[in-house]
């Protein structure tokens, strides 16, 4: 027959030996044991009959094969795939929580290369409308209110000069557009009949 | 992650290259004042002045009034300012093959010609003092003709 004491403490004896009190609890009921018989023998009653229990359940686990469980219970999964976003927030939160170093590494190592290659790229390139070699004079024309005539010469170098001239010729013609006058033709007089301009000359 | 990293960073790098180079075309634009008041020539000129000197122009004084890249676009107009209140409208014609046509109007002169590795035109358009000269180059010469962009004296 238990006494008052004892009552408050019998109920609590189980979670005591399964270790789920709260230490100040357990506090308590250590010190009720160590001067209560009882109570000592009840907490050893109930850690052999846990045993018990723990042993025959093993004996009945030792019986069933659960090599394939896991495949089994994976098996009657059906396989739910988040959306993208939500792969992607999981891929990257997890990427900067557990690989920052491989990641700063590939960053920088990308961003060097960026540097790098960019310059290294665009050094080597022939610029865009660039493919020809030498530059070339297609047409030249004038206002035909300018009253002034072009000279294109051609220089030894590639160069190319377009050089005005006026012309207060009275048998001038009204457009005075003149088209790749080259200096072959201005030589031979059939363009034009002015000298070649000089420093001050105009 | 980080071979993943670098082939992004290496196909950025292409691509950048390429759609940042894609119907742009460069060219230096130079305003040389020629004329015989003093001797002084901008060294920068001097290729200038043998090339001149050798068509039997005898100008003893070259001044670059300004010098800039310009960037031209196809079927858009960039104008470029000039002394003596004209303007110089510069404007990619086409682009075919890699080779640019350029159209230039300064003055009272319309000019077109096709762009090369070497060899300037020189346009002459006005006098103020001397002639004034548009020079226009292109980026690939390995004459040292242009210098950072300075704005043109009126």
């Amino acid at each position: 027959m238990a006494s008052e004491l004892c009552s408050n403490f019998i109920p609590r004896l189980s979670p005591f030996i399964d270790g789920e009190l709260p230490v100040p609890d357990r506090t308590q009921i250590e010190g009720h044991l160590s001067s209560c018989h009882d109570c000592t023998a009840r907490v050893a009653d109930l850690r052999a009959e846990s045993g018990l229990i723990r042993v025959g359940l093993e004996m009945a686990a030792d019986e069933v094969d659960f090599s394939q469980f896991a495949n089994g219970v994976m098996a009657k999964l059906t396989p739910i795939r988040p959306p993208l976003l939500e792969r992607w927030r999981v891929t990257f939160g997890e990427m900067f929580t557990y690989q920052r170093a491989p990641l700063m590494a590939g960053a920088v190592a990308a961003l060097a290369l960026l540097l790098v290659g960019i310059p290294f790229l665009l050094k080597g390139r022939t610029p865009v409308g660039y493919a020809s070699e030498q530059m070339a004079v297609q047409t030249v024309s004038t206002e035909a209110a300018a009253h002034v005539a072009p000279v294109v010469m051609q220089a030894e170098n590639g160069d190319a000069i377009i050089w005005l001239v006026h012309h207060d010729h009275p048998d001038a013609p009204d457009e005075s557009a003149e088209e790749g006058v080259s200096r072959d033709a201005r030589d031979s007089g059939q363009e034009l009949n002015q000298e070649r301009p000089k420093g001050g000359a105009l | 992650m980080t071979w993943r990293s670098l082939a992004l960073a290496a196909t950025l790098t292409v691509g950048v290259c390429a759609v940042a180079e894609e119907g742009r075309v460069e060219v230096v634009a130079d305003v040389v004042l020629m004329s015989n008041n003093g001797k002084a020539v901008d060294p920068a000129l001097a290729s200038m002045k043998e090339t001149f000197s050798k068509e039997g122009f005898s100008f003893s004084s070259y001044k670059r009034l300004s010098s800039e890249k310009v960037t031209l676009q196809q079927n858009k107009a960039t104008e470029i300012k000039v002394p003596d209140n004209q303007h110089a409208t510069l404007k990619l014609e086409s682009l075919k093959q890699g080779t640019a046509t350029i159209a230039v109007k300064v003055g009272a002169v319309n000019t077109t010609y096709t762009l090369g590795r070497e060899g300037s035109v020189f346009i002459n358009f006005g006098h103020k003092d001397g002639e004034l000269v548009l020079v226009l180059s292109p980026i690939t010469s390995k004459k040292a003709r242009h210098l950072p962009f300075s704005r043109p004296e009126n």
